[in-house]
């Protein structure tokens, strides 16, 4: 039971022209300066700061790869992804607040900035920036894919799989373009309220539809699917996911600029809540879904192919369109901010570090043209697919993962350097890369834990090895000042 | 599997030493002697923090926010410890939603809760 084309893309441009009006009101509002187009000035409310933060967070992942994950191995994917809501909960509440203190202390832009100040050096953020241009690309283009396959899924081939791509495409370059962070932080608010909305909507329909209710429902799953609310997933490949994700929070730089943009203390805590509960509500409906297409549309090969199925073959097509868009607006608001965050580091990391001299009109110049540039490019992998993509798309949370021991040294370890931070984060990207090309896993430890390693001893040993930056104790010292005067902790 | 566990082990300590290291010890003061200032205060912090835990109410002679700190970190090691070994080791082959299920959705929520707790105190 195919939708029609003409439902889907009547749904898809209502919700791409509310977007637009959102995004053209945002516009009024924007002022001059990197600092402003990239982090709104430092002066986003509590709203669009927590949902920028949850939209940002929750891609097409939740709502397709997390069903399917939940569909083949049952309640496991559930205690997968709350358990790196648990670790996101934890670090934002430690390092949320030195982030940004330090990002105003220091006037950071970006998140390598960040590691450039505090490590006093420019090729810290350059190397920084090329790890998660080369991780993360492909992790967007992913998402283009999940779209275009997703549309024509669900269309019987009515939209051509380029299409479809295009449709989260170019929603994605409008909103991120138009006006920078202020035009995907609200965008995100609309994104985030159409997530939330349509999911649960849609939970309840086909609760009460296709299974008669809550009770029957949960009858139903207890004998016919009972082997779902066991812990079926193995230990080792479960830690081998959830390791990585722990520590999203730090190691993606689209959530890490996210710090910056709260106006002020209440909303850095609103944005933190605000999140948590986002994400557990959101998590708990996917995860529902993904126990329900066990019941409704059993069998699949594929459990990737769960949501879509139910889609196609089970709810009516303006369910369908609903929760089509609910799916594209997850992708596309995930999309825009990292385009946007790449954008940003680019300009700052890499442009202005190797031109100081460089205007920040020019700054501003080189960083939207990059917008177009990655949104395209994004949209060319996946039209095209290569199969590096597949790699590098996996790859992506355990590659950003090597970073993650400079950001915890640059606000704990006044020791630490530069170049041992530099060394740390390259080798460890090797290591990962290695291990996802050749497909090693050295005593049965994926390659993302080997790097993690590596890159933490690494950044260790070094630090005793070479000179430490002449005011790290400075820069510890202003933070944890500024710290105390909030009362952080 | 020995690989495994010993890289979950590192990963475990690293955790718990920063968890713990970060709670217990006061923000960095500079001082003239830097190296035998800091494994001095560092040394102090620690044990009077631990004092702090074990001692009964009259008894504890460091401060109140040393205390909450240290305790702080235990709560929070203790939930990312249980996330992994309730499941696998108790919550296994318990087939019913009030098994795994159940236990990652309610120590979710508790530790939501106790995030927003922590955030209570900071001010503009």
């Amino acid at each position: 039971m195919a939708v029609e084309a003409v439902w889907v893309y009547l749904g898809i441009a209502s919700w791409f022209a509310a977007g637009c009006v959102v995004s053209y009101y945002t516009r009024k509002y924007v002022g001059y300066g990197v600092a402003d187009y990239f982090i709104a000035s430092r002066r986003l409310s509590a709203l669009p700061s927590a949902l920028t933060y949850a939209a940002t967070t929750y891609s097409a992942f939740m709502l397709v790869g997390l069903v399917g994950l939940t569909y083949s191995l049952g309640v496991s994917a559930h205690g997968f992804e709350l358990t790196y809501l648990i670790g996101t909960v934890i670090l934002l509440a430690h390092f949320a607040p030195r982030i940004w203190v330090a990002g105003k202390l220091y006037d950071c832009v970006t998140p390598p900035e960040l590691l450039s100040k505090r490590f006093e050096s420019k090729w810290v953020g350059l190397v920084a920036t090329i790890i998660c241009a080369v991780m993360i690309v492909p992790y967007s283009s992913v998402q283009f894919m999940g779209i275009g396959y997703l549309c024509e899924g669900l269309t019987g081939g009515g939209i051509p799989f380029a299409v479809g791509a295009l449709i989260a495409m170019i929603p994605t370059l409008v909103y991120a373009y138009w006006a920078g962070m202020r035009s995907v932080a609200w965008t995100d608010v609309l994104q985030g309220l159409i997530m939330i909305t349509t999911s649960l909507g849609a939970l309840f329909y086909v609760v009460h539809t296709f299974l008669g209710g809550w009770g029957p429902y949960l009858e139903r799953l207890s004998t016919e699917a009972s082997d779902l609310l066991k812990v079926n997933w193995p230990l080792l490949p479960y830690l081998g996911l959830t390791i990585p994700w722990f520590f999203f929070a730090l190691s993606n730089p689209q959530v890490f600029q996210r710090y910056y943009v709260p106006k002020d203390v209440t909303t850095l805590k609103r944005m933190i809540w605000g999140f948590a509960v986002f994400g557990f509500i959101y998590t708990l409906i996917s995860t529902q879904f993904g126990l329900i297409c066990r019941l409704l549309v059993p069998g699949l090969k594929v459990a990737d192919q769960a949501m879509p199925t139910l889609l196609a073959t089970k709810v009516p097509p303006v369910v369908a369109v609903i929760m089509l868009v609910g799916i594209t607006a997850a992708a596309v608001s995930t999309i825009n901010s990292i385009i946007l965050t790449l954008s940003s580091m680019v300009g700052r990391d890499v442009y202005r570090a190797l031109r100081p001299s460089a205007s920040e009109d020019a700054e501003l110049r080189v960083s939207k043209a990059f917008i177009f540039i990655f949104a395209v490019v994004c949209y060319i992998f996946a039209l095209f697919r290569p199969g590096l993509i597949a790699i590098l798309s996996a790859m992506a949370s355990g590659g950003m993962l090597v970073i993650v021991p400079s950001i915890f040294a640059a606000f704990f370890w006044k020791r630490a350097t530069a170049p041992a931070a530099l060394a740390s984060m390259a080798v460890g990207v090797i290591i990962v890369g290695l291990g996802y090309v050749f497909g090693l896993n050295p005593m049965g430890v994926p390659s993302t834990i080997w790097g993690l390693m590596a890159s933490a001893a690494i950044l260790y040993v070094g630090s005793y090895v070479t000179k430490p930056p002449a005011r790290a104790e400075e820069f510890m010292r202003r933070v944890n000042e500024e710290l105390e005067k909030h009362g952080f902790h | 599997m020995k690989g495994w566990l010993m890289a979950l082990c590192y990963l475990e300590a690293v955790l718990l030493a920063y968890v713990v290291l970060y709670y217990v010890i006061p923000p960095y003061r500079p001082s003239g002697n830097l190296g035998a200032s800091m494994a001095d205060e560092r040394s102090r912090a620690l044990k009077s923090s631990l004092s702090w835990v074990m001692a009964a109410p009259s008894e504890r002679t460091v401060s109140k926010g040393e205390g909450v700190k240290a305790l702080w970190a235990l709560i929070f090691a203790i939930i990312i410890v249980l996330t992994f070994v309730i499941p696998y080791a108790i919550l296994k082959d318990v087939a019913s939603l009030w098994g795994a299920y159940t236990f990652w959705t309610l120590l979710t929520a508790i530790t939501i809760a106790l995030v927003c707790l922590l955030m209570r105190k900071w001010r503009d």
